[in-house]
Parts: structure tokens; C-alpha cells; sequence
């Protein structure tokens, strides 16, 4: 699906007539995983901006794409991986993050990304295709909440200015939230999955997942059957 | 409404837990205005009414049973059809401060809930609510003309549906006395219920007073309704609703804040249906109503569908729904389901299927732009055919059923968009609800034995081949065909 600007979509952490069967307010006090497959419009992106894939609000944390500009070399871009944690009580939230870097030969490519969190060990991390880079954090993750997840942008409330709200362009043709850390086993066989029926699976403890291919002019539908549709953003009810 | 007090307001955000849609603070405000009179108080009593023609019963609110009304005194007054003696007596009561017995339903409610009862919802209705001080100063002695009229003029109905009685369907009754009542414990639709009630219908073609009566009535009560709805029986089959629409397009005058509702099965045949589509297009077209609304009927699709509304031609009730959202582009249809146990293989399709029509025919020359609106009622009796009495394997169709309309809803309840609204959605969340509070296990063993043995004897009598139209609950059907009380 083509995300332009104003293109994007809310979870809600909770379903308005209570039909989740697995809420996800507190997903990222557990091990999660946001799988996406996009591929960003590098081109149309803003020099020296950040952009959300799929992110939640507040202190956030997610999945961008960003592209800054090097005196040396001009515009770079990068997959981004972010958030924030609050290493111990008292102390202020600091961010940790990597930003991975996309090399000009592969500015065409389609891209499987994973943002995997395994709460034991203290540890994010991102897989590019078939790279993957860790990150450990202190402390725990920030209390994410009341935070809405976000596909397309990194907070679209409209009381918010667009210039901040992160708007992705590009195309996003798969997106999964698991209430697990998955494996590059896990993310491969969910990933390749055109039919949704590995995605699905509830061996890997699906959120919500879509491949865009069922939506109405206010909805994207999850197909995990857990409830969460995708609402799409931008109108009065954000 | 006054300005409430601080301490009202936080009342109102207390019960707004309970009642989230009462953001204005209508009920509440309401409540205080009727407490006011007496804690029974209620305006339906004198602002609505439902009208059995057919039996000459009558109540006003669904929930208290109905009574008899008199022969004797709709002769000498033909409002008594709803100013019945025994009405007026309950309206006493009410302006004196007293909780009639027959609105039990309310006083549970509201003695074991911080709930607003239906006497608050229904006392805030906008053809309630403009006439309290009237109702409050009036003397309960006093004739009272309704606002919100149900009538039924006979039962003269095409269809039997399974889960409906003589009392509503002259094929239904055709059915009992040829072969009695079914074979369940309770004796479902045995014709000597409807003698021990006092509610044997009279016949369509023979003299009615009650009918009588209400075209005598009728000049006087039109210019004050705000609501008035046809039921049955199937109305196209009775000569009344025709009366009715050629009434309403005689009329110089006509009283054009009427929201007309009339239910149809949509199955009567070609010709009729082409010449109340003429009628309600010309009413329509003159502008002499304010709203148009069609209640039919359909529980799921298909065949099973045509099982559970015996006398249902799927496909051509479809069409009709179809020709009537061509020809009348302002006219709103609503499918009033009786959500019941064998609507659940396959409800997902009829969800799918309304959203079509609501996208096909949208439209902003509605009110509410979608033209089409999916009623998901629950069937409480006969209670062998409820939901409750399925293996509890069925509730997740119902969730998936649920988050379907979830999908295709709209993310705010507001006329211009085009979807599922809250009130669909919440009502078959409440099914969905209503599902899980399971009944004991006795009382579910004999539901169970009674929906083996009614839908035997339906097979027998009607022709019908259960397992073959529902193979989904064919190995359910025999269980329940094997169990001995």
C-alpha cells in the first residue's frame, strides 16, 4: 500500500466495544515484535527528516526511516531503530537507538524489518533483511501505556504539528505485531507468508497483522483475529 | 434542561460509566424530572402504545404483558383502545407515586443497578419528553392520544417462522389445528396457550371491533403522532395498511413530522410489492412524512435463512430490498433480525452482504447517509432455539461476527459516514455477551432435548431437511435427538 503524506494509520490500545482479545497497552513492558515489510520513497522523503514506519507515541519507539545529510557526502538514509528507557528509579529516560545505514545501491530495494524486544535480556533488536544489529538498554523500557501504536507516522494526533508528526512515504505491505521475541527463523517464515496463514499462527501470539489487502475507507483489517484494525488517521477522530 | 449543580454534574459523570451515551445529561435530567412526579413515574404510559388488533390487547412499553381491551368501551370511545380502564388505573398509580407491579422489569433495574431503566429512556424519547408538563398536570382520568403508535391489524401472514406463533401468522395457526403443538416439553405453540391467555386471534377475514374502533379513532390520533408503525401479521396482507397509505396520500394536510414505519416480509407477491413501492415512493416524493422507514426481516442467508423464515424466497427477498432502495432514495430500510441459534453458521455473509447495500446506496439526501441498518436482536423465547442452547465451540463465529462489523463500522457514530454504527456493533457485542451467561445445566439439557424434538417434528411437518440445510449443527441435532429427560 502507497503511504503519502497524510497516509497513516492508529491502533488503539484497547477495542472501543471490547473485541481484542489481546490488548496491547502494556506491549512493550514484554518481549515484542514489530515485523513490516515497506519500502521507503527515498526520494520524496525530506532531506534531513525522520519518519516513522510503525512506531508508538509519546517518548517513542519504533521502526524509521530518516535521511540526513552528511557535508561530505550529502544525503544519507537510514533504517532507524529507536526508544527510549529509564535506566533506573529517579532517573531521567534516556533514548537508545541505531540508525542503519542504506547504501546507495540498495535505495530500490524492499525491505523485511524487525524490531524484536526480548525483555530478559535488555535487548532490541533490528533485523534489515538478513542483517541484524542488538542493542542493550538499562533499566526498563518507558511506561508506554496510554501511547497509541502508529503505522505511517510516529504520532498523528491532529493537535500535533505535521511537521513533528513523522509521515512516511513509501509503500508498507505487510505489517505484524507479536506479543514475543521472534526469532530470524520466526520473522522469515511470517515475513514470506503471502497468505497470512504463517503470519497468523497463533504459535507466534499475533496483536494484529495485515497485508492491506482488506480495508474499507476508514479501516485496515486485522487478520489475526484478535481485534485490532488498523483506523486510518488524519480525519476528527484523531 | 436547567443548569445542573456541581453535585448533579458529578452524578451524571458517575453514571456515565454506566450509561456512556448520555453525554448531555439527557436521562439524568430526565430521571429528576420524573422522580419529581413519583418514583414509578414513566411517560410511555400515556405517549405510546402498542395495538394487537388481531387479539384486542394492548400495553404501553414492551415489558409489562399485554391486556384486554374492553369491547364496552371502545364503543363508546374509540381511544379507549389505548385509554384502556385498566391503563388509566396504572396511571393513577404512577402520578400518585406509586410503582405499578406490571413495570417490574424497571423496578429490577433500577433496584439492582446504578442503571437508568427503560421508563428513563423511554420517557426522554423525542415523542416522550415534549410532553411532560401536559402529562404532569393532567388528571389520569383524562384520554390521552399516543405519539409513538405500533399496530397490528391482523395476523394474516404468509410466512411461519420457526420461532413465531398463531397469535402473529394465520399459517402458523393453519399449522396447529391441522397438527397441534410441537412435541417439546413446553408444548411450543399449542393453540390451547392462546385460549388459556385470552389471546386467540380473530380471523382476518372475519368482523373486528378493535379495528373498527381504530378507524373511528384514527381522523383524531393522526395529526398528533410522531410515530406511528405498521406490524402484523404481514402488513401488506392486511386491507388496513393499504387504508393507511391511502390515507396519508389524501390527506390535504398531511401530518408531515410523521416517522412512518411499516414492517413487510418482503414476500408477498410481485404485484403488491410493486404497488407499495408505487405508494411509499409517492409519499416520499410529496414529502408527506418525515422519515420513510421499512422494517423487514432476514436472520441469516440462503437457504438457512429460508429454513428459519419458513415462506422466505431468499434471492427474491433480496431483489425486493434492491427495488425498493432504487425507487425510494430517501427511504431507510432496517433489517430487524431475530439472531437466533441457527443464524450463527453463517451470520458473517448477511453482515458482509447490508454492508454492500449500505455502500451501494449511501447517499446525503438520508439523514443518515447510510440507507441500510442491521438490527441484530436476540430470540430469549422459544428458548430452544436461542443461541444459549449451541456448544460453546460457536461463541468465537460470534466474536469473528462481531469484529467483522467492527471492520466495517465507522470510527464515529455521526450521520455523514458510511458503516456499521456503535448501536449495530454494541448490539451484537450484547448477543455476544448474553451468549456466554450460560443457563444451568438442567434447564440447558431440556433446550437441548426441546430443539431435537421441535426440529424433528418441523422436518416431518414442513417438508424440511435439517441436516442437509445446516450441516454445520447436523451432528449437534443428533446429539440433541439422542438426549432422554
Amino acid at each position: 500500500m502507497r503511504f503519502e503524506q497524510d497516509t497513516f494509520f492508529f491502533v488503539k490500545n484497547r477495542n472501543k466495544y471490547d473485541l481484542a482479545l489481546t490488548p496491547i497497552d502494556l506491549l512493550t513492558s514484554n518481549d515484542f515484535t514489530f515485523v513490516v515489510r515497506c519500502k521507503p520513497d527515498w526520494d520524496s522523503i525530506s532531506d534531513d527528516s525522520s519518519t516513522a514506519i510503525i512506531a508508538k507515541n509519546g517518548k517513542h519507539i519504533g521502526i524509521l526511516a530518516k535521511k540526513f545529510t552528511s557535508p561530505s557526502d550529502g544525503p544519507q538514509c537510514f533504517i532507524g531503530l529507536e526508544g527510549w528507557s529509564t535506566p533506573e528509579r529517579g532517573e531521567e529516560e534516556v533514548s537508545f537507538g541505531y540508525d542503519y545505514w542504506i547504501e546507495d545501491d540498495k535505495k530500490d530495494v524492499e525491505f523485511n524489518l524487525a524490531f524484536v524486544h526480548n525483555v530478559e535480556k535488555k535487548e532490541v533488536t533490528l533485523w534489515v533483511n538478513d542483517e541484524k544489529v542488538t542493542q542493550k538498554y538499562r533499566g526498563q523500557l518507558s511506561d508506554y501505556t496510554n501511547a497509541w501504536l502508529w503505522i505511517g507516522c510516529g504520532c498523528g494526533f491532529s493537535d500535533f504539528a505535521v511537521e513533528h508528526q513523522w509521515q512516511f512515504i513509501g509503500d508498507i505491505d505487510f505489517v505484524g505485531v507479536y506479543k514475543m521475541a521472534l526469532n530470524k527463523k520466526n520473522i522469515d517464515n511470517i515475513v514470506n507468508d503471502k497468505i497470512l496463514t504463517e503470519a497468523t499462527d497463533r504459535k507466534y501470539k499475533p496483536a494484529c497483522v495485515t497485508n492491506f489487502s482488506n480495508q474499507t475507507p476508514y479501516k485496515i483489517k486485522d487478520e489475526s483475529g484478535m481485534g485490532h484494525n488498523l483506523i486510518v488517521g488524519g480525519y476528527e477522530w484523531t | 434542561m436547567e443548569e445542573l449543580s456541581q453535585d448533579a454534574k458529578d452524578k451524571i459523570d458517575v453514571r456515565k460509566n454506566a450509561h456512556e451515551t448520555d453525554e448531555s445529561g439527557l436521562y439524568f435530567g430526565m430521571k429528576e424530572k420524573l422522580d419529581e412526579i413519583g418514583c414509578g413515574m414513566c411517560l410511555a404510559k400515556w405517549t405510546q402504545t402498542t395495538l394487537h388488533l388481531q387479539l384486542g390487547h394492548t400495553h404501553s412499553c414492551h415489558h409489562p404483558r399485554t391486556h384486554k381491551i374492553s369491547e364496552a368501551e371502545i364503543k363508546r370511545n374509540p381511544s379507549a383502545l389505548h385509554n384502556t380502564r385498566y391503563k388509566k388505573l396504572r396511571r393513577k398509580e404512577m402520578l400518585e407515586g406509586k410503582r405499578p407491579d406490571e413495570c417490574d422489569y424497571c423496578w429490577g433495574v433500577e433496584d439492582n443497578s446504578d442503571r437508568f431503566s427503560d421508563r428513563v429512556f423511554k420517557s426522554a424519547e423525542s415523542w416522550s419528553r415534549p410532553h411532560y408538563d401536559e402529562i404532569k398536570n393532567s388528571n389520569w382520568r383524562d384520554d390521552y392520544n399516543p405519539r409513538y403508535v405500533e399496530v397490528a391489524f391482523s395476523n394474516a401472514c404468509n410466512f411461519k417462522c420457526s420461532y413465531c406463533a398463531p397469535q402473529f401468522s394465520s399459517t402458523w395457526m393453519e399449522e396447529v389445528r391441522n397438527h397441534g403443538g410441537y412435541p417439546t416439553t413446553d408444548r411450543f405453540n399449542d393453540p390451547q396457550h392462546m385460549i388459556n391467555e385470552k389471546k386467540v386471534p380473530i380471523p382476518h377475514k372475519d368482523y373486528n371491533p378493535y379495528v373498527d374502533a381504530f378507524w373511528e379513532w384514527w381522523p383524531d390520533l393522526y395529526n398528533d403522532l410522531h410515530t406511528f408503525r405498521i406490524t402484523g401479521g404481514e402488513p401488506l396482507m392486511a386491507k388496513d395498511t393499504w387504508k393507511v397509505l391511502d390515507f396519508i396520500l389524501e390527506q390535504e394536510n398531511p401530518n408531515r413530522n410523521l416517522q412512518l414505519g411499516i414492517n413487510s416480509n418482503l414476500g408477498a407477491p410481485d404485484q403488491l410489492i410493486d404497488k407499495f413501492i408505487d405508494k411509499i415512493k409517492q409519499i416520499e416524493d410529496e414529502g408527506r412524512v418525515r422519515e420513510l422507514i421499512i422494517f423487514t426481516s432476514v436472520d441469516t442467508v440462503g437457504e438457512q435463512a429460508e429454513y428459519i423464515r419458513n415462506g422466505l424466497q431468499y434471492n427474491r427477498f433480496w431483489t425486493n430490498v434492491n427495488k425498493i432502495m432504487t425507487a425510494c432514495p430517501r427511504v431507510i430500510v432496517t433489517f430487524m433480525v431475530t439472531y437466533n441459534a441457527l443464524s450463527v453458521p453463517n451470520y458473517y455473509q448477511l453482515i458482509n452482504g447490508v454492508y454492500q447495500l449500505k455502500t451501494e446506496y449511501a447517499s446525503s439526501d438520508r439523514y443518515w447517509n447510510s440507507a441500510v441498518f442491521l438490527d441484530s436482536s436476540y430470540l430469549r423465547y422459544p428458548a430452544h432455539q436461542t443461541v444459549q442452547v449451541l456448544e460453546p465451540k460457536w461463541d468465537k463465529e460470534v466474536l469473528r461476527q462481531c469484529q467483522q462489523m467492527d471492520y466495517l463500522g465507522v470510527p464515529l457514530f455521526d450521520h455523514k459516514y458510511i458503516g456499521y454504527s456503535d448501536v449495530e456493533i454494541q448490539k451484537l457485542k450484547r448477543l455476544y455477551d448474553w451468549m456466554h451467561s450460560r443457563v444451568d445445566d438442567g434447564r440447558l439439557l431440556e433446550q437441548r432435548y426441546n430443539f431435537g424434538k421441535y426440529f424433528e417434528e418441523h422436518d416431518k411437518r414442513r417438508g424440511t431437511d435439517f441436516k442437509k440445510t445446516f450441516p454445520e449443527l447436523a451432528d449437534f441435532f443428533e446429539k440433541c435427538k439422542e438426549i432422554k429427560l
